[in-house]
This record gives structure tokens, sequence and C-alpha cells, in this order.
């Protein structure tokens, strides 16, 4: 069983990035260096198409599509960080 | 009513607000896909021939190397569709608005008064244009812009005929070749 105990301290609580290991640390940073870029990116994208477009809704189904996908895809590679040791 | 443009007058009625075929947004998307056919394509053959990617510890980094490139090819298609969603033309009785994004950080708006339109030309070329109907319509201005163009619309020879129209009931002739405009 993977430890994530540097995950979980106690149920509902939450512990940010505490790495356990040198290479943990160095594979660490270059994820939330690419999570960062992209996270701008994304609010960029997503404050010019719900601001500028001409239909809203659609804007806003298509944002919160990409928002679902953007998140899964980050906790699970959060997820994957801590079992490299 | 809602403004779609800056400086949109209240008694302006908008004809027609046209995007790029949905074709030239399929090419641009099969793009991004050739990105997933190749992620597709690593997580198949990578164990095959190198067995230790399949197993801890190098599996871990694989898998964190495909969520990134997943959240990148994601992102990638989330602007590509943003920006065609952007990328609007405008037909109202007064003007014909362009609005243009060449990133998701800028933008540019252009205007041409219907009353300065000289001549419009439809054009559908190529295979795909032929077969889905698309193309581009140029309209030709008496300013110094000399051309005003619609790239790969659809119907392009209904556009020029609503843009034809449109002059025509903007403007009326008069004696000695002056035009004026027609009050809405």
């Amino acid at each position: 069983m993977p430890d994530l105990s540097n995950l979980y301290t106690s149920p509902g609580s939450y512990q940010t990035f505490v790495p356990s290991s040198l290479v943990q640390a160095i594979t660490g940073v270059v994820f939330y260096g690419a999570l960062l870029i992209i996270a701008i990116m994304s609010l960029f994208t997503i404050y010019s198409l719900i601001k500028y477009s001409d239909s809203k809704p659609t804007a806003f189904t298509v944002t919160i599509i990409y928002l679902v996908i953007f998140f899964s895809m980050a906790v699970a590679g959060m997820h994957t960080l801590l079992l490299i040791q | 009513m809602r403004e779609l443009f800056p400086g949109q007058e209240e008694n302006e009625r908008i004809y027609l607000v046209i995007r790029e075929h949905w074709f030239t947004l399929l090419i641009n998307m099969i793009i991004w896909f050739a990105f997933a056919i190749v992620l597709t394509a690593i997580n198949y053959f990578l164990p095959l021939y190198i067995s230790a990617a399949a197993l801890a510890p190098f599996q871990n980094f694989i898998t964190l190397f495909k969520d990134i490139f997943i959240m990148f090819m994601c992102l990638g298609i989330f602007m590509t569709w943003s920006l065609y969603f952007l990328n609007i033309k405008i037909i109202t009785d007064q003007r014909i608005v362009e609005i243009s994004y060449t990133s998701i950080f800028s933008h540019t708006i252009s205007e041409l008064s219907i009353t300065k339109i000289e001549d419009v030309t439809s054009e559908v070329a190529g295979v795909f244009g032929n077969i889905f109907s698309f193309g581009n319509v140029y309209v030709q201005t008496a300013g110094k812009e000399e051309r005003f163009t619609f790239d790969n619309v659809p119907s392009p020879d209904k556009l020029e005929r609503l843009i034809l129209n449109l002059y025509d009931q903007r403007i009326k002739d008069v004696p000695n070749g002056i035009v004026r405009e027609i009050e809405p």
C-alpha cells in the first residue's frame, strides 16, 4: 500500500505537499510548476471566454466541463506524486 | 438589448453573428487529438519494449508525465475552441464588425460601415469547401482598408447576398453619383 500519510493527516483535513525524498521534491516542483502554468493559462482563457463570448450559457458549460477534467487530472497527479519515493 | 460589440447602438438590428465553419475547428482539433494518439501509443508500446516502464518506480513517473501531458492537451483543446468561439463576425443593418482573436491575450475589433461597401465577392475553394459548402467572402471598401475578409464562413454565397441586400436597403442612389443614408 502506498504511504499517503503526508497527504491525509486526519479525516476532513488536508495537508499541503511535504516531500519525503529528494526525488519526490524535484518531481513535485516540476509537477506543480506545470500545474501553475496550466492554471494561469486556464484562468486567462476562462476570463476571456466568459467576458467576451456572445453566448454565456455555452461559455459556462464548456468552462465547467474543462474545469472538471482539469481538477480530476490535477488530483490524480497529486496522488501519483505521493507514490514517488 | 445585450451589447455584442463596443459602440453598438440601441436601434441597431443584428442580422447575423457568424463564425468560421465547424470544419476548420475540426481540423484544429484533429491536430490536438493526434497528441492523444501519441499518448495512447506510448501507453501501449512503452511497456512492451521497456519492461521496467511498467514497474515501480518508473511507472509512477510515466503516469505523472501522462497526467501533465493530458492537462496540457486539454488546455490546448480548450483554448482552440475558445478562440474559435470568440472569433465572430457580426452583420447589422448599419455595419459589419469583425472581432478577431489572434491569441487569448489580444484581440482586434474591425468595423466597416455598410455604406462604404463597393464590391462583395464570395469564393468556395477546395474539395472540403465544396463538400461542406464553406469559403471566403471578400468585401471591397472605399476606405483605406482595401478588403474586409470573412475566412472559411459557411454558405459564402448566402452571406454575400445578405450583405448586398443590406447595402441596397441602406443606400439610395441620388443624382450626381452622391449617396446618402436612408434613415432607419
